[in-house]
């Protein structure tokens, strides 16, 4: 049995060279075992000693197995064809949070470059669903990363322009205002911070902005995209002014007379609520909904307004 | 309408700004109010373009993303709200009618700049969709709406999405501009024949809609072409424009409407054309009763809209298996079609061709592509389609593969009321309404 241990969040790049690697040794997916140092998260905050350990000892063993001849006739040389479409998917799929996804991806690595080059093409097939169902899943909690994820203004100065009306005069904009720094809190439920850095990298690239998980947190200079796998524990307390104006926007835009829960929680579902200030308002407006209704429906016609009459625009 | 009228209106909506709305709580609270009746919050399609080589911020260009629901299902993508809810037409279904008694407020430009870059900075929405009553003049009116897109995108290098509402009648050279700013324009048809339209909103005119429409449709063409030396034209509305037709408010038929949507695809090319069921508003017109909104009549629209843009249905085959031009709110659509056309079944998933394979139901573009792709390698049975259609039961009675042949269930009596059962399973509560 050969053990390869590749870290919780492993790029494309690490985990080809060890699938490659396999691959050219002709060695079977059933005799590998992958795993994860994230099922161990205590080793992964700190660079213990029994990390390194572990990946020397698999490196141990790795080397062991290099003496093996190789099961087959496979040299090694023969160039391995893989279509853009399964990398694109492999990138995805290692995304996921759960660790057989190392397992799936060489197995069907095997398949492909065995007997079963269309493996990919048959969506019936248990791993290429799987596969598919997996890659659905990361796209779906980016997606709804770069939907649900909320910058608040940490900074004063600047940011509260929006609450005051008044007009900044140039004694204002001469003194030296703080840099605004936009914060966010966010649980995504697979690693995907690495693209989400960079779709809100594109959006917000003219300010300073933070995004903490429990996972880790991304960081935004205006140059540089960092990324640390430190997990932050507890959601910050950080509130934002503009949020009373979100809300009074969200009560305003809510149509009573077409109330449809259901199809809201298919789209919001309730583990996003909590960092949704907006949400608070939902009980009551979907409570107060039937009553708003059918207060609509009875009401009778009212007279126009005198000034629409009299500027003679009614007939 | 006479000019001195006209600012007449304006001078009596100026004066008669209640004191509740001075403030821009108050203001958004009645401004998106007013918006709410709009159904479009899409906000895809865009050119692909990011904050980082500008000043600003915002990026577009991929799938439309939607940063809330509220509890009607509804998404919210864009900040849509109106500039002012003034109006000097009495469109009987809307609620900014003149003759409406609603509350009336008006934004300052630098407001809704303001609200705009508030949210987006926040990451609270996709961009803005801006609509408003007409006010002194549509030429004023739509010079204002541009004023915004214009002071968002040069003066704040603002690259979120923009939608803006078109006025009709608005100059040429207005339109030009907002379709430079602008991703999307918009013009509401609201009513699926100019008759509806004359009794309802004596105001607007079908003839002058359509004459906009083609209008920005050649604009949108324009932008596309490259010049003799392969210089790009002037980027014009790059996703698209789209109107709304509200349905349930006049006596048209949904054959009436479905025929009115087609004529609008293909004369003006629309991305989309929207249908909002006929909503309960408070202070209805006296020439308006209210009703409950008619959302399953909404969806099954929205259902038939989809058959005829991505699965190659015409019109006529829709309408065609209709009662009195109205769709069986029971059943969908292609069902409905399918029921009617039962000599065109069993499909053969392995020979048959992708157009025929569209018309399965349960069968939706996924399916059909998974399907061509496995057959390829392989003949298909029964046991692969339920590995890749979740929704198999639907289809048995309409396929054929190695192991399966539908047999005489085809031409049951009872087909129809199979498929309704199931229908009803999937949205128990959209039908318990009409039940």
């Amino acid at each position: 049995m050969i053990v390869i241990n590749l870290p919780f969040a492993c790029t494309f790049a690490q985990w080809r060279v060890e699938a490659k690697d396999l691959l050219q040794r002709n060695i079977h997916p059933y005799r590998v075992e992958w795993y994860s140092v994230s099922d161990e998260p205590d080793l992964f905050s700190d660079t213990s000693p029994a990390t390194t350990n572990k990946t020397r000892a698999t490196e141990e063993e790795y080397r062991l197995n290099a003496h093996v001849p190789a099961e087959a006739t496979s040299s090694g040389t023969a160039p391995i064809m893989i279509s853009a479409a399964f990398i694109r998917q492999c990138k995805l799929a290692l995304c996921h949070r759960s660790t057989d996804k190392f397992a799936l991806l060489y197995r069907l690595l095997w398949r492909i470059s065995h007997d079963e080059p269309h493996v990919l093409d048959m969506a019936m097939d248990a791993d290429v669903k799987k596969l598919a169902l997996m890659c659905k899943a990361v796209r779906r909690d980016l997606h709804k990363m770069t939907a649900f994820v909320r910058f608040d203004c940490v900074s004063t100065e600047r940011c509260s322009d929006l609450d005051s009306a008044r007009p900044k005069t140039s004694a204002q904009n001469s003194e030296p205002t703080q840099e605004p720094l936009y914060y966010a809190w966010f649980e995504p439920e697979h690693n995907i911070l690495v693209q989400a850095g960079e779709f809100f990298m594109k959006r917000f690239s003219n300010v300073q902005w933070t995004i903490a998980t429990p996972v880790g947190s991304i960081y935004w200079d205006k140059v540089h995209l960092t990324i640390d796998h430190s997990p932050i524990l507890t959601k910050p307390d950080v509130h934002d002014d503009i949020v009373a104006l979100w809300d009074t926007y969200y009560a305003s835009i809510f149509n009573p007379a077409r109330l449809k829960l259901k199809a809201m929680h298919a789209e919001m579902p309730r583990k996003y609520w909590h960092n949704l200030p907006e949400t608070n308002q939902i009980s009551a407006l979907s409570t107060d909904a039937p009553t708003r209704k059918h207060t609509m429906l009875a009401a009778k016609p009212s007279r126009p307004p005198r000034w629409a009459k009299k500027s003679g625009l009614i007939k | 309408m006479k000019k001195a009228e006209i600012a007449k209106t304006a001078e009596a909506n100026r004066t008669h700004i209640a004191p509740q709305t001075e403030t821009l709580n108050g203001k958004l609270a009645i401004l998106a109010d007013a918006a709410k009746y709009d159904a479009s919050c899409a906000s895809s399609g865009a050119e692909r373009r990011d904050s980082t080589t500008g000043s600003g911020m915002g990026s577009a260009g991929g799938t439309g993303i939607c940063h809330a629901y509220t509890p009607d299902g509804r998404c919210i993508s864009l900040l849509k709200i109106l500039l002012t809810n003034y109006c000097i037409y009495d469109c009987q279904y809307c609620i900014n009618r003149k003759s409406s008694n609603v509350t009336r407020a008006r934004f300052h430009i630098d407001e809704v700049i303001r609200l705009t870059l508030g949210f987006y900075q926040r990451n609270c929405i996709e961009g803005l969709f801006l609509s408003s009553g007409i006010i002194r003049s549509s030429d004023y009116t739509m010079e204002q709406i541009v004023h915004v897109a214009r002071t968002l995108r040069e003066k704040h290098d603002f690259r979120g999405y923009i939608h803006l509402k078109t006025i009709p009648d608005a100059a040429p050279e207005l339109l030009a501009s907002a379709g430079h700013y602008a991703d999307r324009l918009s013009i509401n048809v609201e009513l699926p024949t100019a008759s509806s339209l004359r009794a309802l909103a004596p105001e607007k005119n079908a003839a002058g809609i359509d004459r906009a429409m083609a209008r920005i449709r050649t604009g949108i063409d324009a932008a596309k072409e490259k010049s003799m030396s392969g210089r790009r034209a002037p980027k014009f509305a790059g996703a698209g424009q789209s109107t709304q037709m509200i349905v349930g408010a006049d006596q048209s038929t949904d054959s009436q409407i479905m025929q009115r949507s087609d004529q609008l695809y293909t004369a003006h090319r629309l991305r989309r054309v929207y249908y909002s069921a006929f909503s309960p508003i408070p202070d209805a017109s006296a020439h308006l009763p209210l009703v409950e909104p008619p959302l399953v009549r909404e969806h099954r629209l929205y259902q038939s809209d989809w058959l005829i843009r991505f699965y190659g249905f015409s019109v006529p085959e829709i309408t065609g298996a209709l009662k009195d031009g109205m769709l069986d709110l029971d059943l969908d659509p292609k069902s409905t079609w399918a029921l009617s056309n039962r000599q065109f079944f069993p499909v053969n998933v392995n020979t048959d061709c992708r157009e025929r394979l569209l018309r399965v139901p349960g069968f939706g573009t996924t399916t059909v592509n998974r399907i061509l792709q496995a057959r390829t390698h392989c003949r298909l049975r029964l046991a692969d389609l339920h590995n890749m259609n979740r929704a198999i039961k639907k289809c048995l009675p309409f396929v054929e593969a190695v192991d399966w042949h539908p047999g005489a269930s085809i031409d049951s009596l009872s087909l129809r009321d199979r498929l309704t059962t199931r229908s009803n399973n999937v949205m128990p509560g959209q039908m318990r309404l009409f039940g």
